[in-house]
């Protein structure tokens, strides 16, 4: 056990909203992905509802969970089970023991600096769905905030709210660094008096009137997402990605990246139902260069062209 | 304008300035369908003032997209100019006659490699080949082969009317 942290790990969260959409089975991919890439990584399940990370490792539910955190107070870095890829441990969840609602102010915030102290190349963190503000503080500790939705207009309009949310919250936080407490919210209360319509208009109004120096449009300009499409039946949904992004863009002036999509894959339930002692990642090698793709858009911040898409 | 002026209009097309033309029409296509639509994605965000703010939208991609086009066209107009200033100043050999050889060793002195005048002559490529070899044979009927070299010689800079001449009496002699 190293006693003193020797890397600054990057920190990567998967969420978006809804449930079902592949949050876990995209973290658990990508967390694989940079395993075999020969970087040291941690997945922690971070799915206080619905904890179930440890289903895609075949991880037998043990006595080292998240609960021995938040319960007996143990340190994280006790909590990790290893996985049958080398370089990858995970903390698993426990939805039995603690629930979203039920988390001290403290206990989060412990958490969050415990997650930014584990030692590793790579800390993934897989959310549970839900517009929770504990779920979004979570989300917002991350170097790298990668959404995922379905072309369902449930699941991208879920997307829409969370990603709204995690926005606003970002920028109340800000703001209080700055002695502004609730200006944004009293800003969008007044929001009529001030002429302001929306979130667009709401950030370049904090630009151009509270912002002295520019430092706060710099930190606010910082907030970036990436977005994965999943669960695609026809390549003309890849689309769909470009659109959710405009939307993002235009409408709620986020920078955002659509990093890829995943095809819906037939096998996949075939596959969980498999026996206990087969490893529970025998996706297509059509998924693997999925996974591939968003990866390596990720690392690098940069995003699927519509012209590449046209070749596929 | 300057590079860093075209920034903002890479950025209405959601596009990193680095990008090809290609990936600049189609996003364009793309963002000009969606906003014109009434695709069902917008249905979670509209407002009262949806029509108005898209159509900003559509004039702001709009705008973006002729600027952009502008731009690269005068990035590849720039990019044959340079060609041929160097062509110029070069110490480029003059032959009393034009013949294959001849448009071969222009080329080789001006260190152009035949890709290059394929590409931006349009002239495929084993046909210049065929012309520098004067495998006469090989080659087109002749109103072509008359277009080919004046085509080939221009891009050389060289005299077009002598080259044509030279080459195409050859053509006429050895046919
Ligand atoms: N690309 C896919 N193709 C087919 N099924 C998928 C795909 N991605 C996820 N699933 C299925 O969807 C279910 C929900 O995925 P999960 O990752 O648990 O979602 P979330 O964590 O967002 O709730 C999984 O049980 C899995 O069977
Ligand atoms: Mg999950």
């Amino acid at each position: 056990m190293k006693n003193a942290k020797s890397k600054v790990a990057e920190i990567w969260a998967i969420g978006g909203g809804k449930g079902g959409t592949g949050k876990t089975f995209l973290s658990s991919q990508l967390a694989t992905y940079l395993a075999l890439k020969k970087k040291q990584v941690i997945l922690v399940d971070s799915d206080f509802g619905g904890a179930n990370l440890r289903y895609f490792f075949n991880i037998k539910k043990s006595e080292k969970s998240i609960k021995n955190f938040f319960v007996n107070k143990e340190p994280l870095e006790n909590l990790l089970s290893h996985t049958n890829t080398k370089n990858l441990k995970i903390i698993t969840g426990d939805s039995d023991s603690i629930s979203i609602n039920t988390i001290k102010y403290s206990q989060k915030m412990k958490f969050l600096r415990h997650i930014k102290m584990l030692n590793a190349d790579y800390i993934l963190i897989d959310l549970g769905g839900g517009l929770n503000f504990n779920t979004i503080d979570v989300f917002l500790l991350a170097d790298k905030m990668i959404t995922i939705t379905v072309p369902e207009i449930t699941a991208i309009d879920n997307l829409f709210q969370f990603v709204k949310n995690a926005y606003f919250r970002k920028l109340n936080f800000l703001l209080k660094n700055y002695k502004l407490k609730d200006a944004a919210k009293n800003i969008w209360k007044d929001r009529e008096i001030y002429g302001i319509e929306n979130i667009v208009d709401l950030t370049d109004y904090i630009k151009s009137n509270l912002d002295f120096d520019g430092s706060i449009s710099k930190k606010i300009s910082e907030f970036s997402i990436f977005i994965v499409l999943n669960k695609l039946r026809n390549p003309n949904e890849i689309n769909q990605g470009f659109s959710i992004k405009s939307l993002c863009i235009k409408y709620l002036g986020i920078p955002s990246i659509y990093a890829g999509y995943i095809g819906f894959d037939e096998n996949f339930r075939k596959n969980l139902s498999l026996s206990d002692y087969i490893p529970k990642f025998n996706v297509s090698t059509r998924i693997q260069k999925e996974i591939l793709e968003i990866a390596e858009n990720i690392i690098n911040k940069e995003q699927i062209t519509i012209s590449t898409i046209k070749n596929v | 304008m300057y590079e860093q002026d075209y920034k903002k209009y890479f950025e209405i097309l959601e596009l990193t300035h680095d990008t090809t033309f290609s990936e600049v029409k189609s996003s364009y296509l793309h963002l000009k369908k969606l906003y014109s639509s009434n695709s069902f994605i917008f249905s979670s965000l509209s407002n009262a003032l949806e029509k108005e703010k898209r159509k900003r939208i559509l004039d702001q991609i709009e705008e973006a997209y002729t600027i952009l086009s502008d731009y690269y066209l005068s990035e590849k107009k720039q990019k044959s100019q340079t060609i041929k200033t160097t062509v110029s100043n070069e110490h480029v050999p003059e032959f009393d006659v034009y013949n294959g050889n001849a448009l071969r060793l222009t080329r080789e002195v001006l260190g152009i490699n035949l890709e290059e005048v394929a590409f931006f002559s349009k002239i495929s490529l084993k046909h210049l080949e065929n012309i520098e070899t004067e495998r006469f044979d090989l080659l087109p009927p002749k109103a072509y082969v008359r277009i080919f070299v004046r085509k080939y010689a221009e891009y050389l800079s060289l005299n077009i009317k002598k080259v044509t001449d030279d080459y195409m009496k050859q053509y006429e002699n050895k046919k």
